[in-house]
């Protein structure tokens, strides 16, 4: 991106708009119309904000919850695109796994927490499984899709230059695919920060999850707070990096017109 | 004007070009099988039904011809008459339900290693993600040094006058231009037989003429065996030494008209020449009869 379009995608009145809501958010409290015990006005969650930045709590908890998100998210996408090239290729593959994979990716990843629990223990280990199984499967779907796309004519054209079935696969049908695999990677590491916050909450005591629930049985909103503006910025950066990669790649890969 | 050349193409010594009035009669027996070194495809009885949501369709039926080597056909006939069919055929990409195929003397089971096929879809044909450098380098990529790559890559780039868009990649290219990328791709390989499937559709008339110009002489300079599909019959004509007639439901090879016409070609004389319009005629009027088949 260019100087100049990345000043163009600063929307200047979206962000007017968000900042007039905290500035409200601020007023009410101070003139008592809002008045509950645990929602502190922005200045005290941004205190909350400076004193876990300073004593190292917010950068542990972040480096423990990103680190989780990406380790289970290279897990996904590698098994991901395993198993989706698989289904998309090999028919007795397809036919003798499909209802099963509609299954278990329908499951509510939630559900496995407590199993994952009893299994694994509260341990990194157990929060990186139910993270890389609630990834993996955007990354299935979408490799399965994208192998199934290659148009009929480019296999006669891997034919015709008899191309042996592995550079099919290299030249061909995962160029085709890549597109479609980008895009279920990007889903799936969206996915994998959300479910790695919950397992942080539910199954393994650390992290940004873990903060948010220690600080709320503690009683201290403003750090509550404060962890949650944190994990939506880290969604939010996540997403837009994760955006812009994929149209880099895309456009690599000569499908910008696609 | 032909003015006192020969009127018989000097790549049928052995007098193939029949009397067109016989050529004329519906269904030819099809001219002794014999395997020669000039010999490129024997094609035997050839026919393909193919499954469809309505049960098996019969595409062609009972197709044989001979073609030597070094021979420029071309295939006419109406939409919807198995000539793509009958050029998957030639090219390995599909097998005859009855009948056979032979290329010099081997049965074709798969696309052999001296032919190359030249799509109709060209935007399919093509890999996007891919420069139209690398596209026509593709074929070559593990058979041959880098540096041979390079070089074979820039002359077929140059054959087709894109040697200057080498780094763009082919939707950014118009229609034409990306079925020159095509050709070239297949003239990297100076294949002994290049198939081609309605190779100049897309082209504007003065693009095409100088493009059937390029392939004549890269048949003359290589020898290669030409057979291909258009809808235009002057091209066929211009292009051939024979042109065949597909004609039907299942298609048949219902006509074959040798051409008679000399090489080297040129654009302008041959077009006007009497034989070229005799041609034309003959091909007009057995198309004109097919519209009423059961006459």
């Amino acid at each position: 991106m260019t100087r100049r379009r990345l000043i163009q995608a600063v929307n200047p009145l979206g962000w007017m708009v968000v900042l007039a809501i905290i500035a409200l958010w601020q007023l009410l409290i101070e003139v008592g119309i809002i008045n509950f015990d645990y929602t502190p006005p922005p200045t005290e969650i941004a205190d909350g904000l400076g004193h876990l930045v300073a004593s190292g709590e917010m950068g542990e908890a972040v480096v423990h919850t990103l680190t989780v998100t990406v380790v289970a998210s290279a897990i996904a996408i590698a098994a991901g695109v395993t198993l989706g090239a698989a289904l998309g290729l090999v028919k007795p593959v397809r036919t003798y796994s499909i209802g099963t994979v509609d299954f278990l990716r329908t499951v509510p990843v939630v559900a496995l927490m407590p199993v994952a629990l009893l299994v694994w223990g509260a341990s990194s280990k157990a929060e990186i499984i139910v993270a890389s199984y609630a990834a993996g499967w955007p990354v299935v779907v979408n490799t399965m899709a994208g192998v199934q796309s290659v148009h009929p004519l480019k296999r006669d054209v891997a034919r015709s230059f008899r191309l042996s079935r592995s550079e099919t696969l290299y030249k061909i049908v995962l160029p085709v695919a890549t597109p479609a695999i980008l895009i279920g990677a990007r889903l799936a590491i969206v996915s994998a920060l959300v479910v790695a916050i919950v397992a942080e909450m539910l199954i393994n005591p650390d992290g940004v999850g873990w903060g948010l629930v220690f600080s709320m049985q503690s009683l201290k909103p403003e750090n509550m707070w404060a962890y949650a503006v944190v994990a939506g910025w880290m969604g939010y950066l996540m997403n837009a990096i994760l955006v812009y990669a994929v149209r880099r790649g895309g456009a690599n890969m000569g499908v910008a017109k696609a | 004007m032909l003015g006192g050349k020969p009127s018989i193409s000097p790549t049928h010594p052995d007098g193939t070009a029949l009397d067109t009035t016989a050529q004329m009669t519906q269904r030819d027996e099809p001219r002794a099988a014999v395997a020669s070194a000039t010999t490129s495809f024997q094609v035997q009885d050839a026919g393909v039904t193919l499954p469809t949501a309505d049960g098996p369709l019969e595409i062609i039926r009972g197709i044989s011809f001979d073609c030597h080597a070094g021979e420029i056909v071309g295939i006419v006939g109406r939409s919807g008459t198995g000539k793509t069919t009958l050029l998957r055929i030639l090219g390995g990409l599909l097998t005859p339900t009855t009948g056979t195929v032979e290329l010099e003397g081997r049965v074709v089971d798969g696309p052999p290693e001296t032919v190359v096929t030249v799509f109709q879809d060209y935007v399919n044909a093509l890999l996007p993600w891919r420069t139209i450098e690398r596209n026509v380098g593709f074929p070559l990529e593990r058979k041959v040094s880098k540096a041979e790559r390079r070089e074979r890559v820039r002359h077929a780039l140059d054959v087709v006058g894109l040697g200057d868009r080498a780094n763009d990649h082919p939707w950014r290219l118009s229609g034409g231009m990306q079925q020159r990328v095509q050709i070239a791709r297949a003239l990297v390989l100076s294949p002994r037989v290049l198939l081609m499937d309605e190779p100049f559709g897309a082209l504007d008339a003065i693009t095409k003429a100088a493009l059937q110009d390029e392939v004549l002489t890269m048949q003359a300079e290589t020898g290669a065996t030409i057979i291909f599909i258009t809808h235009d019959l002057e091209e066929a004509i211009y292009l051939s030494d024979r042109v065949f007639l597909i004609s039907g439901s299942p298609g048949e090879l219902s006509h074959q008209i040798s051409t008679e016409l000399p090489r080297p070609r040129d654009q302008i004389t041959v077009r006007e020449s009497p034989r070229f319009l005799e041609v034309r005629h003959l091909l007009g009027e057995a198309l004109l009869n097919e519209e009423t088949p059961h006459r």
